[in-house]
């Protein structure tokens, strides 16, 4: 199981995060290096508690599905390994991890010699 | 980075009467070392069962039976498991007592037992020695260990397999388990009662045993009851293997089936059984005394009592 991080989409996202929370950050900056000093108070008038969301989006890459050009691949972390067990059969039963439904699992019962 | 997951391998085989299973929790590398263990485990019981068994005219058990002396030199394997049943006469409070046999016997037969007006007056012990131990017992007793040696046999096997991340001993229903760390192990708890189409019903309840955050950790599993070993006497009345030792006949009770959890198989036995014998209304005082950590009984009347706290025991 892996999932993709995409490097490409966060870069977009952060764009679109600044661009829609600060807009009027870009034009103090070129105001200020047009050397206007009464602009000042045109930065002082940037709110001081502005933050930038970093969206970051994973995808599931499903079984032969390759990741986009310059994502990044990590493992998911394993999940918590879960013993399953149907029923105990003479001729040899076999326990699995979950999700397999299917396979033995211990029975607590009572004994079988009379 | 990929995370480990453990595999379950496998082993089950005829043994004591029914069906021994062996389960080894284990990394996929290391699944056939793991096969092996499973079955040399299996061939330990074996070895175990047939010291301990009374079917088995050749066996320590029945050697130490037929022997008319009062004290009786016996070995290992006996001496240990002896041990367990006197200690597991005592936390039972009297109720589990291995030294039963001829009441058993007599109530498969149909015979009349007279009741044991002072069933504690009735003596034995096992003196430690090096190899070899002696049993020194009154008169006339004679032992059947029966469900008191499984539990016992499945923690004695689970204990050979430490060095893997985790594994159960099923002996025949009594079941030694070591959950992994993080891992939880559902059991079924079987229902006694006859199913539709003469397929069985569904599990009465299945249990969560859950590894512990940063290390394995042990329980007991076992059940106990009427409906299996049940018989009917020549005059109609039922019967069954669980004596009562204050009556020396099969436990007059409420309670057809008792599951226990507990910190081992043995215990997990002597606790679900005494439940079975004492009825419900004493096993649940008993129940709370006891070292039970859950309990599921079902009555006659279809009902199911268990100890409070059973939630967080079901899966």
């Amino acid at each position: 199981m892996r999932f993709v991080y995409g490097a490409g989409a966060v870069a977009a996202m952060s764009v679109m995060a600044v661009g829609l929370v600060q807009p009027d950050f870009a034009a103090t900056a070129d105001q200020s290096g047009s050397g206007n000093a009464g602009d000042t108070s045109t930065v002082a008038q940037v709110p001081p508690d502005v933050t930038v969301n970093h969206v970051t989006q994973y995808i599931h890459l499903k079984p032969g599905q390759k990741a986009p050009p310059g994502a990044t691949v990590i493992a998911a972390a394993a999940p918590t390994p879960r013993v399953v067990v149907t029923h105990t059969s003479p001729g040899g039963p076999v326990a699995q991890p979950a999700p397999r439904p299917a396979n033995p699992k211990p029975v607590t019962r009572q004994s079988g010699r009379p | 980075m990929t995370a480990a997951i453990h595999e379950i391998v496998a082993h089950s085989a005829p043994s004591m009467g029914g069906t021994l299973s062996v389960f080894i929790s284990t990394l996929p590398d290391e699944a056939a070392a793991a096969e092996v263990a499973a079955r040399r485990t299996a061939q330990r019981v074996e070895t175990w069962a047939a010291r301990l068994t009374r079917f088995n005219d050749t066996s320590h058990l029945s050697r130490l039976n037929s022997a008319a002396e009062a004290s009786v030199s016996i070995r290992p394997t006996l001496a240990a498991a002896l041990n367990w049943a006197k200690l597991a006469e005592r936390r039972s409070e009297g109720i589990v007592d291995s030294t039963l046999l001829d009441a058993r016997l007599a109530a498969e037969s149909g015979q009349e037992m007279t009741p044991d007006p002072s069933p504690d007056a009735r003596s034995w012990r096992v003196l430690a020695g090096g190899r070899t131990s002696t049993v020194r017992r009154d008169p006339g007793i004679r032992f059947d260990l029966d469900g008191t040696a499984k539990g016992w046999i499945a923690d004695r096997a689970a204990d050979l397999l430490v060095r893997w991340p985790g594994a159960a001993v099923d002996a025949d229903g009594d079941i030694s388990i070591r959950a992994d760390r993080g891992v939880e192990w559902l059991i079924d708890v079987a229902d006694p009662r006859l199913g539709v189409d003469g397929h069985g019903p569904p599990p009465l309840a299945t249990l969560k045993l859950r590894g512990g955050t940063s290390w394995a950790a042990s329980y007991g599993v076992a059940t106990s009851g009427t409906t299996v070993h049940r018989w009917q006497l020549a005059d109609g009345r039922p019967a069954h293997h669980l004596i009562d030792r204050r009556t020396r006949r099969p436990a007059h009770t409420d309670v057809v089936q008792g599951t226990v959890v507990a910190p081992t198989a043995r215990e997990a036995e002597m606790i679900a059984k005494s439940a079975v014998i004492l009825g419900s209304r004493e096993a649940l005082g008993f129940l709370a005394r006891s070292a039970a950590l859950a309990a599921i009984l079902l009555r006659d009347d279809g009902s199911v009592v268990s100890l409070p706290g059973i939630e967080a025991w079901l899966a």
